[in-house]
Parts: C-alpha cells; structure tokens; sequence
C-alpha cells in the first residue's frame, strides 16, 4: 500500500493539470498580496480627516444653537443636538488619542462611539449608517451595517482591554493573519474547495489511460480507491503553500497581527442577546482552527464524491459538474431570513460559507438559530462516511473493475 | 500452475473462447498463436481477470480462483501480463517505470539494474520514456515484468517491433526464466522464434485452443516427415499424387507445397526425392512441419 501510495503521490504532483492549478494559485496568492490587499479600503477605518470634519461641522452646529430657544425648535433639530453633545466629545477624545498615539483609548473611546452611533441609527427611520453600505442593489444595506457597526464596536471593546501592541493596521484589519480571517469569511474558502475539486477529478480516472501497466498491481481495489483519496486529500493540503507565500507578503507590509486577536462571534441565542449584546468574541486562533476543520471536511467531502463518481459514472467531467453543483448548491437556496422557514441547517451544503458559519454571521443572514459549525462538521462527517462506504462497498464487487 | 476448466466466452453472437479446458504447469512455455482477433488477448485477460468468463473457472496453486476480491489480489502477486507500450508514462523514465514494477510486487530491486544490462538499456533507462523508439518501449515493458518476477508471466506480442538482436536477447532472457521455474505464456507472431523455445504450442480455432502434437501427431519431435517444394506447379502435383496417392499434398498461401507422410519413412523420402528430381522439381527440402506451415495450413 506505502509503494501504491507512493506511486499515486508521484503522479498526482506531475500531473500537469495539478501544477497549473498550484501555479496558478500561486499567481492569484501573489497578485493578491501585492495589488489588492494595499488597496483595501475597508468601510470602518480610522480615518482622521473624516473624524475631524465632522467634529467640527457638528462642534459649528452646536455652537450656532447655544444660547438659542429651542422650544420651537423642528424635533430633528433637538434630536441632532442631543446626538451631536453626546457623540461630539467622544470624537474629540478620539482625535487626541491618535494625535497621541494613544491607541488604547482610541480603542475604548471608538468602541463607544459605535454603540452609541448604532442605537441612535438602528431602525429610527430618518438617520443613516456610514452611506458606503447604500450600495446600489443591497436590499439589506441597514441591517448589514447594524450588523457591522455591533461587530466593530466589539471589536474595539476588545482592542481597549489588550495587553498586546496596537496599530492602526490591526484596527483595520490589514495583518497577514487577519487577512486570512476576512478571506476566510469572503470567497476564498471556495475558490480553495474549487481548487481541491480540480485537483482530486481525475484522480481515478487518469487511469484509463495506463490500463495494461496498472490493472494487474496486486492491490486491493478499495485500497486503491482510499490511497487515491488520500493522495489527492494531501495534494488539497498543499493548496495552502501558495496561500502562504501571499501571507508572508503581507505580513512583511502590514504586520502579521498574531491568534489572540479578537474575532466577535454573533450570538444566535436571543435571551443571551438581551443580557450580553449581540455579539461574544472567540480568538482570531480559534476562529481559523475552526475554520480550518470544516475546510479539511470539506475537501474530504469533495474528495469521497469524486470517488464515488469516478467508480460509478467514470467521467472526470461529470466529476466536475457534480462536485460544483454542490460546491454552489447552497447559491441555489439561500435567501435572507430563509432559515427561520426551512431547515437550511440540515443540508451539509449550507456550510459552505466557512468563515460566515463560525463567525455566526451566516446565522444572522439566513436568521437560522440552529446552525453552527460544530453540526455542520458532523453532518459533512456523516457524508463523507455514507459516501465512502458506498464507494467502498461498490469496489469489493466481484465484478467491479476501478480500470477498464 | 494455471488450470483452465471450461472457459466460455461470448461477445454477443461471437464464440471467442468456446469451453477451453488446459492445464499448464511451472517451468513451461507455453505459446499462443492464432490471427489476430481470435482470442489470444482475451483468454489471457480472462486469465488475469480483466474479462470475466460467461462460465468456467481459472485456478491458480492451491486451488485459488477468482471467487472475491481478496482473492483475485493474491492471483495477482502470483500472475503478471506485459504492459502495453502505449501505457507507458510518458513523462517517466524507464528507471521509474521499473521502479513501480519492482516496488508493487516487492521484488528484489538488485533485479532493475541486472535487467537493465541484460536487455542493453542502459543509455536510455533514465531518460523519458515519451523519448523512446518503439523497440526502446517494448524492451521496458519486457523489463517491467521480468522486475516484477511473477511466479507466472503472460506475454502478448512481446516480440513486436524488436530488431533481430533484440528478439534473441529476450529469447534468451526467457529461457532463463523457464530454468528459473517460471511459467511463461506468450502470444507472439513471431512463428519461428516461438517454436525455438516454447514447450507447447496451441494454435486457437472458433474459439477452442489446440495442441499442435493434436493437430499434427509428433510435431513436436524432430522427424523428418515432409518434403517441402516451392512453386510446385498443377500438372506436377497431378503427376505426384497419381504415383503416391496415400501422401497428404497441401498447397500453401505461400505457394509452398507440402508433400507429407504419415509417419518417418526413409525409403518413401527417398523415392519421392527421386520422383521429383524425374519431373524436373529440383527446389525443394527435407524437414518437419515448422509452426510457419501449420499456422498457414490452419489459418491459410
């Protein structure tokens, strides 16, 4: 079996498709790490300029109303000098604190400025979060900026009880190691599932062009079938070299922040909600570790379908087609709020979303209480095994033939 | 040992191998011959089981069969069949190919480099095998199996494409596995070659498999039982056979005329040479029935 293991591993990493796909990754990793991530022009930011205007602007309103009778006074007029007293000084404090470099404070202080900001803002009707959430076509632009202006505030929250360095780049979120967090929570959990597709497609069916030298190897068919698995699971692991060379790049850049960053986790628990807020923090360690098993879960998933197909239908396109019809099953499906109607969080392919599932926000989205990233590690589990015994069972077939 | 007990094969309406029961045993040659598309190929893949029998069974030492799986892995340490030089990996070189060979059926791999200087590969072993000569590819696929050192080694044109020195190097590479217990069993339709080391012979007719000693008694032994002239024309045979009307005359597709006795008579032989040499026939010989003429008698 070591010398079969051996020889598949061999041909796995001379298979030209397979370089390409590492190539090419590498290619993505690269200009990632050199043009877009120091571009990234994140909606929260620490913006001084931005803090200053509007300080003084609100700091000019204020001053225009003292003194003056309000009584008659349009309620919004009222209400603005309200905000403005009570968010004004919590600006200034943050101005001095960067002037100061006193990061802490910033934090503290801008941690408040969220929470206060969002619950003057949040469902009132007639006031606006940040106006880069009103993007053209975002139908939830309001929710998803309640959504993020809670998890900033956390995140400040947090930043202001550190016992690590600060910097400007931790606050938003530019170190390498938060840079893996957001992609974790964007595409590239797919496009990494995509590539282990590629790469395990073929992986039995490559034999049909080698038939005379490979048929009558005294090994096991179901052997073959699991050494095969398991070579292109290890090929999927390799996927992540590419991805580290991007890591480096930016770490060098921007810092690479290290795993006790905090990353707020949305609380589905609506009584948790009321007494502690909507959002707990887990470490950044602890988020990708998470993220990390259903990643390798789902490249095992992937892996055992290809299997099963490949003994079954013996076409690496229809490996293909199959395996991203379940890659995109869950495009399929999703609607905002669809969760609170259906079970989405039975369906493994609800968990494809990696990121999102462990920091929670997919439950927001999909307003589900029930999904979690433990339960969809069980359930990609229990379809990986139902999937390898199928497979398995079809190979010790005494007619079975894994080469034609 | 390999016991072949009333294989049956059918590819629809055709009988490709119609109840084929032998025995061959450790030790032996055993060769093949037949047209192409007779069934050679496949009663060697119903032999390594890549072709199931409709009905029979193969057995192997101890009464081993291909009753499951695990089975058939057992089989298959014992059994091999030459690659196909269109199999070969490309982008491999030779050395590797005999590496996988030898590693897979945990032979001893001192075997790779003597192979290597038996058949003469050491100037291109180690380059791609997408680089070699179809002599080049065929004498590593000769290789692959000699590395893997099967108990029981099924050869199908293992002779195509070779140059003569070639063919005598790998002749003589199986004779030494024959005196090394091997039992070989090759297809080839290299006629000559095949009948200068192999021990039996079958030719393969509407899908049965015929001894040749069946076909033609005492083949096998060297007697002179035939005179074979070239271009014998129809008024001479006319004339032959009314002097010897018992004498078996059978024309050729090669226009090679067989004048064969029953059995080794040395005075019948001599009369008949002087018969001939009446008609003006000079151009003939004395010998035995070679595999050439048998194949072009069953087959002709």
């Amino acid at each position: 079996m070591w010398a079969y293991f051996k020889f598949e591993l061999v041909q796995f990493f001379t298979n030209k498709k397979n370089i390409a796909i590492y190539v090419l990754l590498l290619f993505a990793a690269l200009f990632y790490a050199i043009k877009i991530a120091p571009a990234y022009d994140p909606i929260e930011q620490v913006d001084a300029d931005e803090i200053e205007a509007r300080y003084l602007t609100r700091e000019t309103f204020i001053n225009d109303m003292a003194g003056k009778n309000l009584r008659f006074a349009h309620p919004s007029v009222r209400l603005a000098l309200q905000i403005f007293n009570e968010l004004n000084p919590l600006d200034l404090e943050r101005l001095e604190a960067l002037e100061k470099g006193d990061l802490q404070k910033y934090a503290a202080t801008t941690s408040d400025w969220y929470y206060i900001t969002n619950s003057y803002t949040h469902n009132s009707g007639s006031l606006f979060y940040n106006p880069r959430y009103y993007a053209y076509g975002s139908q939830y632009a309001d929710d998803d900026a309640y959504y993020a202006y809670l998890e900033t505030g956390k995140r400040y929250e947090e930043f202001a009880k550190a016992d690590y360095e600060l910097s400007i780049n931790l606050f938003e979120q530019r170190t390498a190691w938060q840079t893996i967090e957001r992609l974790m929570t964007g595409v590239l959990p797919i496009v990494l599932i995509v590539c282990a597709l590629l790469l395990a497609v073929d992986v039995v069916t490559k034999d049909r062009l080698h038939p005379t030298l490979l048929k009558g190897f005294p090994i096991a068919d179901w052997k073959k079938l699991l050494v095969k698995g398991f070579v292109a699971f290890v090929g999927s692991l390799v996927l992540f070299v590419p991805l580290a060379v991007g890591f480096l790049i930016i770490g060098v850049q921007f810092g690479f922040g290290h795993l006790d960053i905090p990353v707020p986790q949305y609380i589905v628990d609506y009584k948790v909600q009321q007494k502690q807020g909507i959002f707990t923090v887990i470490s950044l360690g602890a988020f990708l570790g998470q993220c990390i098993q259903l990643l390798l879960l789902w490249f095992m998933a992937i892996i055992a379908i290809v299997l099963l197909c490949s003994v079954v239908l013996r076409n690496e396109v229809i490996n293909l087609g199959i395996g991203l019809v379940i890659i995109f099953a869950e495009y399929f499906y999703f609607s905002r709020g669809i969760g609170f109607l259906w079970d989405i969080e039975k369906y493994p392919t609800s968990y494809i979303q990696i990121g999102q599932v462990v920091s929670k926000i997919r439950n927001f989205y999909y307003n589900s209480d029930a999904m979690a990233a433990q339960l969809g590690m069980k359930l990609l589990a229990i379809y990986i095994v139902v999937m390898l015994v199928i497979t398995l069972g079809i190979s010790l077939n005494k007619r079975f033939k894994l080469v034609k | 040992m390999i016991e072949l007990q009333n294989i049956k094969l059918s590819f629809g309406d055709k009988k490709v191998l119609n109840d084929i029961s032998e025995t061959f045993h450790q030790g032996e040659v055993i060769g093949l011959v037949a047209p192409n598309g007779t069934g050679k190929s496949t009663l060697m893949n119903v032999m390594m089981n890549y072709a199931a029998p409709n009905s029979g069974k193969v057995l192997f030492k101890n009464g081993l069969a291909y009753s499951s799986k695990a089975n058939e892995v057992k089989i298959h340490q014992l059994i091999s069949m030459m690659p196909d030089q269109s199999d070969l990996y490309n982008h491999l070189s030779g050395r590797d190919h005999l590496k996988i060979y030898c590693t897979m059926w945990k032979s001893n791999p001192k075997l790779i480099d003597t192979t290597i200087e038996a058949l003469n590969m050491g100037h291109y072993v180690n380059k791609k095998a997408g680089t070699y000569s179809l002599g080049m590819r065929q004498r590593l696929c000769f290789a692959m199996q000699i590395v893997a050192n099967t108990e029981i080694m099924l050869m199908d044109e293992v002779m195509n494409g070779l140059d003569p020195i070639n063919v005598e190097i790998i002749s003589g590479m199986l004779m030494q596995k024959k005196a090394e217990g091997k039992m070989i069993i090759i297809a080839s339709h290299l006629l000559d070659n095949l009948e200068k080391y192999a021990d039996r012979l079958f030719l393969f007719k509407d899908g049965k498999l015929m001894d040749v000693n069946d076909i033609i008694e005492g083949f096998s032994e060297n007697t002179m039982t035939t005179v074979r002239v070239k271009n014998m024309s129809d008024n001479v045979k006319v004339a032959f056979q009314e002097r010897y009307p018992k004498l078996a005359v059978q024309t050729l597709v090669n226009d090679m005329t067989l004048l064969t006795l029953d059995k080794k008579d040395a005075e019948t032989l001599g009369s008949m040479t002087a018969h001939l040499a009446e008609l003006g026939v000079n151009d003939f010989t004395f010998g035995k029935v070679t595999l050439n003429d048998l194949y072009a008698i069953y087959y002709g």
